[in-house]
């Protein structure tokens, strides 16, 4: 076996990093640090280096301009991964105060919206064709419990992000 | 004309952002700039300060003036120096109201 490598199964919600970005903090502080992610940033390789007090922070920016990562890299942060059209993870050391890359709450909520954004095309698109294809035509239960899986998935992240959101406005 | 006052109240983000763009600056610089100003009181994230500017920028309140070595500088229009003078008022009468009443000199008491 490979003592300088391991490999390691992430799962996060795009609303709530926070637990990610706490167990790659984690790994980081033993040593390990990420090599390698999958396309979808759920499977991590990482490598066997000296500890250090790393904070990670997530980001979805479909609209990045190279101002975008400037502006970033210029405040100390590294990009560890991108994919997934639009989503990052970054890292920087730090002492002290834990650094954030979202520091109002409105910002937070933005960032949300741009999430619902890319979701409600989707969204609908998979109600339309249950609707009009999926219990018409195909009608086998196969079928429609697959959809209806994933119309249940779709439905729970929408309502979860739209939650988050509706919680945040509350606070300020 | 378009209703200005839709804008206000700004966050602290969106305020010291308008600010510091009566020059034209990048985001790092207004990053710098802000946490200088408020004694590190507020330090804006790279995320939020990439997210406000894309805002405000929506919104007409800055424009970029040119780029330099990747970086946008940008900086505050007509419309976003109407909004922020507008928001300085409201500030200003918070503060006014606030002193008369605990300053004891309350001439509506």
């Amino acid at each position: 076996m490979n003592m300088s490598s391991r490999k390691k199964f992430i799962w996060w919600w795009g609303w709530n990093p926070e637990p990610l970005e706490k167990e790659l903090e984690a790994m980081a502080k033993e040593g390990w640090f990420i090599e390698k992610v999958d396309g979808l940033g759920v499977y991590f390789t990482f490598h066997k280096q000296k500890p250090k007090t790393l904070c990670f922070a997530t980001d979805y920016q479909p609209e990045a301009t190279k101002d975008y990562f400037e502006i970033f890299k210029e405040d100390g942060w590294d990009i560890e991964w991108s994919g997934a059209n639009g989503w990052y993870i970054f890292s920087k050391a730090y002492e002290g105060e834990r650094p954030a890359i979202y520091t109002d709450k409105d910002s937070i909520v933005d960032r949300n919206n741009r999430i619902l954004k890319v979701l409600l095309p989707l969204f609908i698109m998979l109600v339309v064709l249950f609707v009009t294809v999926v219990l018409p035509i195909l009608r086998k239960p196969f079928y429609i419990g697959v959809y209806g899986v994933a119309l249940a998935l779709y439905t729970y992240i929408f309502l979860q992000v739209w939650l988050h959101n509706k919680k945040l406005r509350e606070q300020s | 004309m378009e209703d200005t006052k839709k804008y206000l109240p700004m966050t602290e983000t969106a305020y010291y952002i308008l600010l510091c763009l009566k020059k034209p600056e990048h985001g790092y610089g207004i990053m710098q700039r802000v946490e200088t100003m408020t004694k590190e009181r507020i330090k804006i994230g790279p995320g939020t300060m990439y997210g406000t500017l894309s805002k405000l920028e929506g919104q007409a309140l800055i424009r970029q003036v040119e780029e330099v070595d990747r970086k946008k500088i940008y900086e505050i229009t007509g419309k976003g120096l109407q909004v922020l003078t507008l928001e300085m008022s409201r500030l200003k009468e918070l503060y006014e109201n606030g002193e008369r009443i605990l300053g004891g000199v309350d001439e509506y008491e």
